[in-house]
């Protein structure tokens, strides 16, 4: 360990921080819970000497700052004494769990709305990072934190983040890695990037890895040999629509077997292009970060919960099967209105959300709400829209009676019923 | 011809002998009991498939296993008259059931291998002291002896919600609650049961705990009871 | 040299309820190794096909097992090697059970015992209708291995005690069992691998053998004892009539599996009451 408690470490001759503890040990370096003016920060400090490539890299991210809130950035460069070079980056608050921790059952997300709220903030986190000019390379499920009952993101280690299409010598984590890019072909970029990314929704929805099936008994033990032929010369997506020769195995993939069974088609279909096209076409075929989030709010809009058992599930406008009862429980599926905004049709069960991107086409915002489905508090059997809106709407019922709701008002939820949120965009519940 | 062994079915009876079931109730309970042995040791004579064992946990201020013993062959099982008085801690009976609803290596009454399912009977008049009993109750739920035993309970001149609802938690899934209102029943009312489930459970043809058991138990003590409530008027 | 047995018997509740024998039984032996399997399908109402079920139990242990080579003890650690049969058994197990489903459709008088609701769970995950337990054990390369899953016994014979294989299970009791078509079948197949030098054979057996004698003591000395001696004096005969026996009379009525390994020519001090 490079610092033990109480060492004092000076910046510049200005700046003073003290080692309070010894938070971690990664494989590039040690991380420390330093105090600096009575704030406290994390420091990471490299073990060996990093090329001036890596430094270079580093300051720059520095300098241009986070692409998002979702990513803790590093904030200082710190050049010590003996070539070494280390950062300070704001500490993880208490609330969020690994993405590890989720995937080994440890702690779970409160719903299925929070669990794609999380996975809707990672693609926006993607796009967005895409967008600046970066990529991430190192994508892998470590580097992932969630907020269990909000689905707030946070990504660390953000090291390897460089511009698109220069490498830093990373490759990346086995299991995550783009296939080209395991058998060497390839330097990381964005297109490989989106690739991690589709096994980190697929890991995120199905609890299972995309390429981990019934080929898993050809081999005496899963070593690096064995990994190289399934995951990088030889890949089988679990659910190939022509080649079921790596299905997932029952009785042993539980979770992916129970899980994918009832995730929308359209989904599917996004993973399927991924896993299957996009290992021939690696810049065409891999579904990218938009097209997720379309993707993803659609699934979302689509949601309902059994007021019995409380299981969320899909109204299924798009499936071949029929969710007229709960999947879990079997009771009948209650009714609900749906809101058509554009070419989204939001289902109105009690607690769904309205959000930026329903009512205005261009905005990105795909977690912002601006309305949510509340029960009157008199009358529980009566259902409204409450508007989070900066301006008031225009309602118009099935007989063409007019009426204005203030941004913070109720929309009551009728059939027929035509809602103006502004010249372009009109709502109708049906 | 001569079986291996007969498998042991078990009866196990909780007995509230609180304050409250002094004299009339608890000269009821005490009665049952002891013809319960002897058509018992009528029906043990008449079946080839098992014995019956007995166990009767007495609750008040304190629990305990009446005579002390913990499971007793009908035959060999003593029944001293059992007296009312103190506080009703019914919570103190779970523990004690628990104790008992074990493999034979863990401590319990249980057989290691094979095995029926047993017929718990808890009878109370009400007002448990401690309440609610949730700890215990889980405890209870843990124990797969107990989930898939035949439960029924009997509410002796009760009125109160919450004693019943204790008692459907207690028979959740696998028996029924018996309401008896008037103590001059409850004799004719806890034969019923014990025997019914008895003669249905000893006489099955293979030894699977299924729902059939469960249902027909039901239906049969229903009419049974329709009989005695039918009687009354 | 091994000595070796297997024997099923149908029971007693299932004769008289015009039931299949829904346990299975069988065993492999060559000069290299020798494989014994007990299986028993479970006898609810919903599990129309266990029959078939133990049966292809059987057979995935026996291939399995069968094609495990001595190398693979040099090679690769005891866990690894454990891991990778409970793998290749249970997906041999559903292949199996897949290619039945989806060659043989349910048929009317398989269903016509069941409830709407029971038909209707049946359609949505058919593969229960084939559940099973499973015990098998084979002596190769001085080494025992076994593979257990669910109820019934499985037991390592030393002087005439017997050592139960597999974990201390409580949830097993009245018909409760762990079964080959669970969701999470692979987390309750356990393999074992043991030293065979120390041991003199192994007993596998259905739940219908040993629940008769309901505690480890009492079989052991009443059933696991004689039936060893009468093995190693070649009484095979004998004790097929009396498993035979167990099944049609004095058992429990359940269906009855046996299956023996032992050396042959062991000291018989043990096993003599």
């Amino acid at each position: 360990m490079r610092f033990r408690k109480n060492d004092t470490i000076t910046i510049d001759e200005k700046e003073r921080l003290v080692v309070e503890d010894f938070l971690g040990d990664g494989g590039q370096g040690e991380v420390y819970l330093v105090s600096r003016g009575g704030e406290k920060y994390a420091l990471k400090v490299y073990k060996n000497e990093e090329s001036a490539d890596f430094r270079y890299n580093l300051k720059n991210n520095i300098d241009r700052g986070a692409p998002s809130e979702a990513f803790l950035w590093p904030k200082a460069l710190l050049d010590f004494d003996d070539g070494k070079i280390g950062y300070l980056m704001d500490l993880r608050p208490k609330n969020y769990a690994s993405f590890v921790s989720y995937l080994t059952g440890k702690n779970k997300f409160r719903s299925k709305q929070v669990l794609l709220r999380w996975c809707i903030e990672l693609c926006t986190a993607f796009k967005r990072l895409h967008e600046l000019g970066y990529s991430y390379q190192d994508l892998n499920d470590g580097s992932f934190f969630f907020d269990p009952d909000t689905g707030d993101l946070l990504i660390c280690d953000n090291d390897n983040v460089t511009a698109d299409k220069k490498n830093l010598g990373i490759l990346g984590k086995m299991r995550y890695m783009a296939p080209e890019i395991v058998r060497g072909e390839q330097m990381p970029d964005m297109h490989s990037d989106r690739f991690s990314l589709a096994v980190i929704l697929f890991m995120a929805l199905c609890l299972g890895n995309p390429y981990e099936g019934e080929r898993l008994k050809e081999y005496d033990i899963i070593d690096e040999d064995a990994e190289y032929e399934i995951f990088g010369e030889k890949p089988v997506f679990v659910y190939h629509k022509t080649d079921r020769s790596n299905r997932p195995i029952r009785g042993y993939h539980t979770s992916v077997l129970r899980r994918w069974a009832y995730i929308p088609l359209y989904v599917k279909e996004a993973f399927h292009r991924t896993f299957v096209d996009g290992l021939q076409d690696r810049e065409n075929e891999r579904t990218t970060e938009l097209e997720w989030l379309k993707v993803l709010t659609k699934y979302r809009d689509e949601l309902i919960a059994c007021p019995y058992c409380g299981h969320e599930y899909i109204v299924g406008f798009s499936e071949k099967k029929k969710y007229d009862v709960c999947p879990l429980c079997g009771k009948e599926t209650k009714k609900f209105c749906t809101l058509h905004i554009g070419r989204n049709a939001v289902v109105l069960d009690l607690g769904k959300k309205l959000y930026k991107n329903h009512v205005d086409k261009y905005s990105a915002r795909y977690n912002q709400a601006v309305g949510i489905v509340v029960a009157n508090k008199n009358n529980p059997a009566l259902w409204g829209i409450k508007l989070m809106l900066p301006e008031g709407v225009e309602i118009k019922d099935g007989e063409n009676n007019v009426k204005m709701v203030t941004g913070s008002g109720v929309v009551p939820i009728v059939s027929n019923l035509k809602i103006k949120f502004n010249e372009n965009i009109i709502g109708e519940i049906r | 011809m001569e079986k291996i062994a007969k498998q042991k079915l078990n009866v196990i009876v909780l007995v509230d002998c609180s304050k409250s079931m002094q004299g009339e109730r608890i000269a009821q309970v005490n009665r049952a009991l002891r013809e319960i042995k002897t058509h018992l040791i009528e029906m043990q004579g008449e079946n080839a498939n098992v014995d019956f064992y007995v166990s009767v946990i007495t609750f008040s201020t304190a629990a305990y296993f009446l005579n002390g013993e913990r499971c007793k062959g009908v035959e060999d099982f003593d029944f001293k008259d059992i007296k009312g008085g103190g506080w009703s801690n019914l919570h103190l009976a779970y523990e004690k059931l628990g104790e008992l609803l074990k493999k034979e290596s863990k401590g319990g009454i249980m057989p290691d291998f094979g095995g029926v399912a047993p017929i718990v009977l808890l009878m109370t008049d009400g007002h448990p002291t401690k309440y609610p009993l949730t700890e215990e109750m889980a405890a209870l739920k843990k124990l797969p002896w107990f989930r898939v035993a035949l439960k029924y309970g009997i509410a002796i001149e009760l009125n109160d919600e919450r004693t019943k609802k204790v008692l459907r938690e207690f028979v959740d899934g696998n028996g029924d609650v018996v309401d008896c209102y008037d103590a001059k029943l409850l004799e004719r009312i806890i034969k019923i049961i014990v025997l019914t489930a008895s003669k249905l459970k000893s006489t099955a043809t293979s030894v699977q705990a299924g729902n059939t058991i469960v249902q027909q138990t039901q239906m049969q003590v229903q009419q049974a009871l329709q009989v005695v409530e039918d009687w009354e008027w | 040299m091994i000595t070796y047995l297997t024997r099923t018997a149908t029971g007693y509740s299932h004769l008289r309820e015009k039931k299949v024998c829904q346990d299975y039984s069988a065993c492999y032996h060559d000069e290299e190794r020798t494989i014994v399997t007990a299986c028993d399908g479970h006898g609810g109402a919903t599990y129309v096909r266990s029959d078939r079920g133990s049966k292809y139990a059987s057979d995935a242990v026996i291939r399995a097992f069968g094609a495990l080579e001595r190398s693979a003890f040099y090679r690769y650690t005891k866990k690894e090697i454990c891991n990778k049969l409970r793998l290749q058994i249970l997906c041999e197990w559903n292949a199996r059970v897949e290619r039945d489903i989806y060659e043989k459709r349910f048929t009317k008088a398989e269903i016509s015992r069941l409830d709407e609701e029971q038909v209707f769970r049946l359609k949505q995950n058919p593969v229960k209708a084939y559940g099973t337990t499973l015990q098998g054990a084979m002596i190769f390369a001085n080494k025992v291995l076994c593979a257990t899953l669910g109820d019934g016994g499985a037991f390592l014979l030393r002087k005439g005690v017997l050592y139960p294989i597999g974990g201390e299970d409580d949830e097993t009791v009245a018909n409760l069992t762990y079964s080959m078509s669970q969701e999470d079948a692979y987390e309750h197949l356990q393999v074992g691998i043991f030293d065979f030098s120390d041991i003199d054979g192994v007993l596998l057996c259905t739940d219908g053998v040993i629940n008769p004698y309901q505690c480890l003591g009492n079989f052991q000395e009443r059933f696991a004892k004689p039936v060893c001696l009468k093995l190693q004096t070649g009484q095979h005969r004998e004790i097929a009539d009396f498993i035979d026996e167990m099944g049609c009379k004095i058992g429990i009525g359940d269906d009855v599996s046996l299956a023996l390994a032992m050396k042959s020519g062991v000291s018989l001090r043990g096993y003599r009451s």
